[in-house]
């Protein structure tokens, strides 16, 4: 299965470009980017094509996956639904709920995989959790407690038309994803304080406080903030406590790492497994029809819709209902 | 200087062993319904007003609920007082205490220990005062076991925020200053809960906390501010582990670990006892124990009619 990378603006580029090639089954089509020098540049460390155009792209491949600004997801996932290409989003899928849902509809007419990268889903402490939490190990779930901080990403993500929102838009929705996915249930309820207060010289929101109620009486609280500075030894973190009945688990899911000190800073080295390995053979597996436990477009409108709510809240001090 | 502690439970014992290490404070008694005898000398009384006579100064260890009847006795005699946190259970309760105290000549305080504990004053200290700060604050434990349980009655303690959780809430006005917004989930049992503040200079906390926890006694703070970040875990820092071959059985009631020569507990009495003996003001008035007391109260209500509570409109409805 040929894969082409339709634009390398997102972080995430290059592990999808690993994961491509890593991936028994499947062949790097090449990249095709709206910034031609971005994407010669990416192209080459990856050793593949260049596209000049997202015409060629497409008609050089089987299926796509998506690593634009997020507010460019919309276009490229039509225009590659449209040539009944199969599509990985990355995540968020959308910046708004309507444009989420055009989507969702459109690969049903189409009758395309359209899937939401949301790469939690195939960590390997997380899966173990799952596997837990459905054995009722810690009884009936409760509450869970999350946190999701991170670096500022800086460029276009601090820019709202190509980002649509800040920390909220960038790191709600791991987590929210998560929690469906643990639980089967859905969000009914979410308030946010949210602020700029964190990261200098930007204006977009850097600090976000979320707290989640779901249908089946479930409270939840996510932490989004870009609070991690630039001395932090890692880009951020996924933690996610649960409590139930019986006992509780903590999620630490990126806690496997090497220390690396050195004369001016620390890093951390991820000994891991390679997540969007597994969630690649899931897309694979998922347009071959077979179960997998990938996001789909549903899945991918649901985590949109919590967003929104967020930011509404944020901005009329109330909690809001989906 | 005379002192009576009322009520002999684990907060009691703890207030018994840090007056012990002060030479100049005598325990009189140690009310009870329970005891009776002495306890290495120290007598038990199971009448409150017998054992009100013979003090000067009152420790209150006695359930909240029963705060402010035992509150209103000894300040009508004229003792000085501590009250364990928190100050009491309900907003009527605390707004009556606050009336006999301003009527009295009586020191006041109340146990907000954790303003005591070095992590948590190291934590202040590294705060930048004149910028907002995003802060999230988790306290976890097992269930506690009390007399008859009545900590698990959340009508008579408040549930997990009013007896857990103002822990940090009190952290966060004291660090953070004023609160206008309150909004709070529970579970169905009160046992867990999850609160938000805004903070008047724009601060965020979260606080959670939890009596479902089995994982040792946890407290966590992660306070960020411009290009600054402040962590602690109480279960990453270990300044002393002992390995044994035999396990011994954990206690019933879990507290934090503290390696101090001076523990947290003795401080804040130290204090007391001082601002007594030097007419001096008391760290922790109960006024100020309100306010964080009173953001307790209406995170119940938060909970309660699942929306935020504003705190200027409150103010604004009286």
């Amino acid at each position: 299965m040929r894969i082409s990378i339709l634009s390398a603006a997102h972080v995430h580029l290059d592990a999808f470009a690993s994961a491509v090639k890593l991936c028994p089954g499947t062949e790097l089509a090449g990249i095709f980017d709206d910034d031609a020098y971005r994407g010669k540049k990416k192209a080459a460390e990856h050793s593949t094509i260049c596209y000049d155009s997202l015409r060629e792209a497409l008609d050089e491949c089987d299926a796509v996956i998506v690593c634009s600004e997020n507010t460019k997801h919309e276009e490229l996932v039509l225009a590659a639904l449209e040539e009944y290409k199969h599509v990985l989003c990355e995540k968020p899928l959308a910046v708004s709920t309507k444009s989420a849902l055009l989507m969702a509809k459109k690969a049903v007419e189409q009758d395309a995989v359209l899937a939401t990268a949301f790469p939690l889903r195939f960590n390997t402490p997380a899966v173990q959790m799952k596997r837990i939490i459905d054995q009722k190990q810690i009884g009936d779930i409760l509450a869970f407690h999350g946190k999701n901080p991170g670096q500022c990403p800086k460029g276009w993500f601090i820019d709202k038309n190509l980002s649509g929102g800040g920390a909220l838009m960038d790191h709600i929705v791991h987590l929210t994803d998560l929690m469906r996915w643990l639980t089967g249930a859905e969000v009914t309820r979410v308030y946010a304080e949210a602020d700029s207060f964190l990261v200098p010289c930007i204006t977009i929101d850097d600090v976000g406080h979320v707290q989640l109620e779901f249908d089946n009486g479930i409270i939840a609280d996510i932490d989004p903030s870009w609070s991690r500075p630039e001395g932090y030894p890692t880009w951020g973190g996924i933690d996610l406590r649960a409590t139930g009945t019986e006992g509780a688990i903590d999620l630490k899911a990126y806690a496997q790492n090497i220390i690396q000190h050195n004369s001016t800073k620390t890093l951390h080295h991820n000994f891991g497994d390679f997540e969007y390995l597994h969630m690649l053979n899931a897309f694979v597996e998922t347009i071959h029809k077979n179960p997998t436990e990938l996001a789909d477009a549903w899945d991918g409108v649901a985590a949109t819709k919590i967003v929104e709510a967020a930011y509404l809240s944020a901005k009329e001090h109330e909690a809001v209902k989906i | 200087m005379k002192i009576v502690i009322l009520g002999y439970g684990f907060i009691g014992d703890i207030h018994l062993n840090a007056y012990r290490q002060m030479n100049d404070v005598e325990v009189a008694g140690i009310y009870s319904t329970t005891r009776t005898g002495d306890l290495q000398g120290i007598p038990f009384y199971n009448d409150l007003e017998r054992c009100l006579e013979i003090a000067d100064v009152v420790d209150v260890c006695l359930p909240t609920f029963m705060h402010r009847d035992v509150f209103e006795k000894a300040v009508e005699r004229g003792k000085h007082v501590f009250l364990e946190k928190p100050m009491a259970h309900t907003d009527e309760d605390c707004q009556r205490m606050l009336e006999l105290e301003e009527r009295s000549r009586s020191k006041v305080m109340v146990g907000q220990v954790l303003r005591y504990f070095p992590e948590y004053r190291k934590l202040k200290e590294s705060i930048d005062p004149d910028k907002p700060a995003s802060t999230l604050l988790s306290r976890r434990s097992q269930l506690p076991v009390s007399a008859k349980n009545w900590s698990l009655d959340r009508s008579n303690s408040g549930g997990v925020i009013l007896d857990l959780s103002l822990h940090d809430i009190d952290f966060a006005r004291w660090a953070f200053g004023p609160v206008t917004r309150v909004y709070a989930q529970t579970d169905p049992d009160h046992y867990y809960a999850l609160i938000t503040l805004r903070h008047e200079n724009g601060s965020i906390s979260r606080i959670e906390g939890s009596w479902r926890y089995d994982g040792g006694f946890a407290q966590e703070a992660e306070i960020a501010q411009e290009n600054d970040l402040l962590t602690f875990n109480s279960q990453e820092i270990h300044p002393l582990m002992v390995h044994r071959k035999v396990s011994l059985k954990n206690d019933s009631t879990e507290v934090p670990p503290v390696l101090r020569r001076d523990d947290p507990w003795y401080l804040e009495l130290r204090d007391f006892v001082d601002s007594i003996r030097n007419d001096g003001p008391v760290p922790v008035t109960l006024q100020d124990a309100y306010e964080s007391t009173k953001i307790a109260l209406l995170a119940l209500r938060s909970a309660h009619e699942k929306r935020p509570i504003s705190l200027a409109k409150e103010l604004n409805k009286r």
